[in-house]
């Protein structure tokens, strides 16, 4: 047999044109003619699983998309005509400055980045959401450098220098609080990043003071401790050895003590318990209503509930995702998944029937819209749907 | 939750073909290796043998309550992936690469009956002797790849860097894995 009908066999068995012992002929070939392991390294085949992987369920997520668009838009548009036919009946009946819906939209779609700060004097500032962040200095000011408007006169410290004693100083506290979707950044006056998830408050001083630096906490955050060091208080002398400044994070049950590192804090009131991982050094957890303490090491979890304080080694990239913009599950039960979702679309969770217990896995990011993330949960054999009374929504949990 | 891993294939059909993306899950993790290696083999080109086997299984998904699977699923995947790979090399333009392996191949089963091929072509042995034949350190690679919490990156450092890691790591995913499998497969970001 020559090349060209060599070929001329291989297109007539595509076309099924051929006998059945050429049939068997190619097919011999294609199954034994190539025999043995694959050339590929260990990487290169693992590489091409995974890329097949990725692949796949991008294009699957396509065509899910596709699926249910019709079957997804439905309940919105019966919800949109019921929303609008409501707008315009309390827009007929209302005098103007009464209120009115405070949504309009169908989904619920993520929040971003807003943000507010309690100054010294008790006054207000709104954040700009266009910024990510605050950094506390001379000013305050954004992380783009421009001076946050409203701040002037309540900066830290006037040109004062780290080391200068001021008790006064000292007791100057600003809260920074993030609503209910958002997410913001601040550096505070020591250069410790901070990192608030949504629901969260920060209350720390305009000044830190040489002995001890501490923060309270509500809500979740994520903490890049700068290391300060001070002079030891000597009688004589002041050339003498230096110390490390502890930075001290309150929370109502524990407090979190630490030298220079990066940690992770999830103790939100509507969380039976407290949770700490540490990334990188180390920290001493202790719980706030007794003496028991525990110290951790970097991919430590420690669980502070009521008295109780227990260690664990955890994935801490599923602890401190959020920070990337993620939800990430990892084993997370059915009712904390969803407290989550609450704290960040900002609605209530209606559990009905009996739902068992059911842990999810995976990561999703949080610029999705509401309906986006029980699409992907539901996949977990729990159903889910999002109601609208009028004035706010929720989500009711199903079996 | 159903611990589909151990479901036989026979069991798996069925639920896929009513929709069940747990069982479409499972299936995959089962032979997208072994059809991966199939097709690279005959192939020699990795981007051709990685469109084949992700053609292959958007199909089986998009088309799963029109599958007509009738035999042994395993069968019915080899087959869908032989027929892929011929499509592609009785291609006029990419013919020529293959037409050589091709007759040689045909001068040494010049001397063979139809009847020997018959029996030679069965595929179900075919393929029991494929995967009885895969090396462990593949195995593990397929294993590895099923674990899709770590990244590429970080897996292939792993492998890069040391053996030693790579196989605690190895271990701890299967761990995970099997606590994992059932629950939600599809990572979305």
């Amino acid at each position: 047999m020559d090349r060209s009908s060599a070929r001329d066999l291989l297109i007539r068995y595509r076309s099924g044109d051929c006998t059945e012992s050429e049939r068997q002929l190619v097919e011999s070939w294609i199954l034994h003619g190539a025999a043995g392991p694959p050339d590929l390294s260990d990487v290169e085949l693992l590489d091409d699983l995974l890329d097949i992987r990725l692949r796949l369920e991008s294009s699957m997520r396509k065509q899910d998309l596709k699926a249910t668009v019709f079957r997804r838009w439905l309940p919105y548009a019966a919800m949109l005509i019921f929303v609008v036919s409501a707008a315009i009946w309390t827009y007929s009946r209302m005098n103007s400055g009464k209120q009115g819906l405070r949504r309009e939209t169908a989904d619920v779609l993520p929040g971003g980045n807003t943000a507010t700060l309690t100054l010294p004097d008790g006054s207000i500032v709104k954040l700009s959401d266009t910024q990510g962040g605050i950094v506390m200095g001379d000013e305050v000011k954004y992380t783009d450098g421009t001076t946050v408007p409203g701040t002037n006169g309540q900066s830290p410290g006037h040109g004062a220098g780290a080391a200068t004693q001021n008790a006064s100083a000292v007791s100057q506290r600003l809260t920074l609080a993030i609503p209910k979707g958002s997410t913001y950044r601040v550096t505070l006056p020591d250069g410790t990043r901070v990192w608030l998830n949504t629901a969260s408050t920060l209350t720390y001083p305009s000044r830190f003071s040489d002995s001890e630096r501490i923060v309270e906490l509500a809500g979740e955050a994520y903490f890049e401790v700068s290391e300060i060091r001070a002079p030891v208080q000597r009688a004589s002398g002041n050339s003498g050895p230096s110390r490390k400044v502890p930075f001290i994070v309150r929370t109502r049950s524990q407090s979190v003590e630490v030298l220079g590192t990066q940690f992770n804090i999830a103790a939100y009131a509507d969380e039976t318990a407290a949770k700490t991982t540490l990334v990188e050094g180390s920290v001493r957890v202790g719980a706030a209503q007794n003496t028991a303490s525990a110290v951790l090491k970097p991919g430590q979890q420690s669980v502070v509930s009521g008295k109780q304080i227990s260690v664990a080694e955890v994935d801490v990239a599923a602890y401190t995702s959020w920070k990337e913009g993620y939800f990430t599950f990892n084993g997370t039960e059915l009712r904390e998944a969803m407290r989550q979702l609450s704290r960040w679309y900002d609605v209530d969770v209606i559990y009905e029937g009996n739902i068992p217990p059911t842990p999810f896995y995976g990561k999703i990011s949080r610029s999705n819209s509401l309906a986006g993330v029980l699409d992907i949960l539901k996949e977990g054999n729990v159903h889910f749907r999002i109601e609208n009374n009028g004035t706010a929504y929720r989500v009711i949990v199903m079996p | 939750m159903a611990e589909y891993s151990t479901y036989t294939d026979e069991v798996l059909v069925p639920l896929l073909q009513k929709g069940d993306k747990e069982a479409y899950a499972e299936i995959y993790n089962r032979y997208n290796g072994l059809l991966y290696i199939f097709a690279y083999n005959r192939l020699k080109d990795r981007e051709e043998a990685k469109d084949i086997v992700h053609e292959l299984f958007l199909r089986l998904w998009a088309d799963h309550s029109r599958l007509a699977i009738t035999g042994r699923l395993s069968v019915y995947l080899y087959t869908a992936v032989r027929n892929r790979i011929i499509n592609l090399i009785a291609h006029q333009q990419v013919a020529s690469r293959y037409i050589d392996s091709f007759l040689s191949y045909i001068g040494q089963a010049d001397h063979q009956s139809a009847d020997y091929l018959a029996r030679y072509n069965d595929l179900q042995t075919f393929i029991q002797r494929e995967i009885s034949n895969l090396q462990p350190r593949t195995r593990e690679i397929f294993e590895l790849s099923r674990q899709s919490s770590l990244t590429r990156r970080e897996i292939a450092e792993k492998l890069g860097i040391s053996e030693e890691t790579v196989k605690s790591h190895m271990h701890t995913a299967l761990k995970l894995l099997k606590a994992r499998l059932g629950n939600l497969f599809f990572m979305v970001f």
